[in-house]
């Protein structure tokens, strides 16, 4: 949401927070709080929690823009409050906020990494009074283990749930892809969610497993590609992450090294095409070159899949001589029906698809003049 | 009496209007404090109730008035901290907060000031919000809920309100509302009040003295005429005008007093 109507002081607090924070944080709503003025000095800000959202509402004051913010937090968390101000004085936000110098923009997202943190304290604190020996024990084994956040769920019509998030991988998914673009680490989560309250079963059951990826992640590498391993009656997670863990590790490496083969085949492309207009230097998904047939010119878009050459390339034809009533040129729909082989040469590849163009640009000539017509 | 249960927080109609109508005609944020009183609630005894030493009793605070301390702004705190020295904590049973357009719940701010404020006396809390949609459109334009600060807790607890109107089902609660609270110190007029009380007393002073300077002449001019009476008395010549002459006298002192 684009930060629109915010006095320029907090604007700057709202605006340093949206960029610089390491993860990232969105803004739901903005409202003005005054009576006199229409600038928005209250927003809901939704923030990354336990591969969740927490939802915290900033309240400034126009009357005031100098002054510290107040915080309201979800209605569910109201042993929250306490909960900060009991805190070890040298973690409490408070100081900052008796301290506040509204001259510094970064006050605002340092205040709220401080309650972050802390509600993330909270939350384990929760889960650690739960009176559940299999918790119990997954805590006392994932202690060590870095970044992992837990949270107890518990509404009145749901029984209650532990919630863990569980970073895999040690090493750095961005490291491994050269001239990485991500600002923010890339991560994979396990998400374990442990049903809590039915002491009469004898055998606790499985609990239920979700991959999660960071958002940016998905040009690369797909989670919901991956087979999890079953969870074994008895198992805990420390038996089950390190071979989730080689699972990841493997795919990982065989995404980033499919990056090579199709930097490879755009380089291909363009022995048939000619040098591309426009191509994805980093993960070689997209490519675009400029075709003719004749007087009729085109752009043909080339847009290759993570699991190329498992997966054939989807094309898209676009006129660059015909355009719609609104100015938009015209067109085609997402072509694939192609003959494709994984097993042919990146050569063999390329010179069907431009076969295949070749055949289609008669077609769409014929599309692209009908669209003029109408 | 701190670790009593608070039962419930009453306010008069009228009470709580006016604080509406204070946080309606503010600009944007606004807070004071609650002046009122605790009054302790004795839980009528039965027969049926197994243990009444258990919970004997609880706490009504009354809320009978209020002062505001403006806008609530960055050291909001020390405000209400100052207020409350101005008002030397007297009658002073909580604080109130008003903030438009935000959910109708506790927020840090305001948890910070009722843990810092507990330590001084007062534990009751009024939150007053608007609703988030335009209000020109709502028929229910103001909420607010109160909150009981637990100390040993450290929590606030959500506690019932009831607002106290006129009608016959009210009655018996209406001496609970006489305002008991003093005025908040006034220091601007507090010179023209003494020059006025003291230019009155001046004045009292004055006609104390001139009264008594004709109680002396009275009492002078009575001695003279008895002593008249008597001598003519004892002479045995009893004369009318005489007698007459002492009643033109009194009479012109009444008519003089």
């Amino acid at each position: 949401m684009a930060v629109d109507g915010v006095p320029p002081i907090i604007a700057a607090q709202l605006n340093h927070l949206l960029s610089h924070s390491p993860f990232s944080i969105k803004v739901d709503q903005m409202w003005p709080g005054s009576k006199k003025n229409a600038w928005n000095d209250r927003f809901t800000l939704l923030i990354p929690f336990c591969l969740d959202f927490i939802k915290w509402d900033i309240i400034y004051n126009v009357e005031s823009p100098l002054a510290p913010p107040d915080v309201i937090f979800g209605a569910e968390d109201d042993k929250f409050l306490p909960f900060v101000l009991s805190c070890d004085p040298s973690k409490s936000p408070m100081h900052n906020l008796s301290n506040w110098n509204s001259k510094d923009p970064s006050r605002l997202l340092s205040l709220i990494l401080q309650l972050r943190e802390l509600y993330s304290a909270y939350q384990w604190k929760r889960v650690g009074g739960v009176d559940d020996d299999r918790v119990k024990f997954e805590i006392s084994t994932m202690l060590s283990r870095e970044g992992i956040e837990m949270s107890l769920s518990s509404g009145v019509e749901k029984p209650e749930e532990v919630k863990f998030a569980v970073p895999l991988l040690d090493t750095s998914i961005n490291n491994m892809v050269p001239a990485c673009p991500w600002r923010q680490l890339q991560k994979i989560y396990l998400q374990v969610i442990y049903p809590i309250g039915r002491k009469y079963q004898s055998a606790p059951s499985a609990p239920r497993l979700k991959l999660v990826s960071t958002l940016e992640l998905k040009s690369l590498f797909s989670v919901e590609d991956i087979k999890l391993p079953t969870w074994l009656n008895g198992m805990c997670m420390a038996e089950y992450l390190p071979a989730l863990e080689e699972t990841l590790q493997m795919q990982i490496l065989e995404a980033v090294s499919l990056i090579g083969v199709r930097r490879h085949f755009i380089e291909t492309l363009s022995t048939v095409f000619g040098r591309p207009l426009e191509a994805d230097p980093i993960f070689c998904r997209e490519a675009t070159f400029l075709v003719a047939n004749g007087v009729f010119t085109f752009l043909v878009h080339i847009f290759i899949p993570i699991h190329f050459p498992k997966q054939k390339p989807t094309l898209i034809l676009q006129s660059s001589q015909h355009f719609n009533t609104q100015g938009v040129p015209v067109r085609s729909p997402v072509m694939s029906e192609y003959p494709w082989s994984p097993r042919w040469e990146l050569s063999e590849m390329a010179s069907r698809i431009f076969d295949f163009v070749v055949e289609e640009s008669s077609n769409f000539k014929k599309i692209c003049n009908d669209a003029l017509q109408r | 009496m701190d670790d009593l249960p608070l039962q419930k927080v009453t306010i008069s109609g009228p009470t709580l209007s006016s604080l509406i109508n204070r946080f309606a005609s503010s600009p944007s944020n606004t807070q004071g404090l609650l002046f009122g009183k605790f009054s302790l609630h004795t839980s009528s005894l039965s027969d049926e109730s197994p243990s009444p030493s258990l919970s004997p009793s609880s706490l009504i605070a009354t809320i009978t008035g209020f002062i505001s301390s403006g806008n609530s702004s960055g050291n909001s705190s020390g405000d209400l901290a100052s207020l409350l020295r101005r008002t030397h904590h007297r009658h002073v049973i909580g604080w109130f907060s008003g903030r438009r357009r935000s959910p109708l719940r506790p927020s840090l701010h305001e948890f910070a000031v009722s843990q810092s404020l507990s330590s001084e006396s007062p534990r009751v809390f009024l939150l007053l919000t608007t609703p988030f949609n335009d209000t020109q459109s709502l028929i229910h334009t103001h909420e607010y809920r109160v909150y009981h600060f637990v100390r040993l807790e450290n929590s606030f607890e959500t506690t019932p309100l009831d607002v106290v109107n006129i009608g016959p089902a009210f009655r018996g609660q209406y001496g609970a509302f006489s305002p008991n609270s003093e005025l908040p110190c006034l220091p601007c007029n507090f010179q023209d009040a003494v020059s006025y009380v003291s230019g009155v007393e001046e004045l009292y002073e004055k006609m104390l003295a001139k009264l008594d300077c004709l109680a002396t002449q009275v009492e002078g001019s009575s001695s003279k005429v008895l002593e008249m009476i008597t001598d003519t008395l004892l002479r045995g010549i009893v004369s009318a005008n005489i007698a007459l002459h002492y009643w033109a006298v009194m009479e012109t002192f009444y008519f003089k007093l």
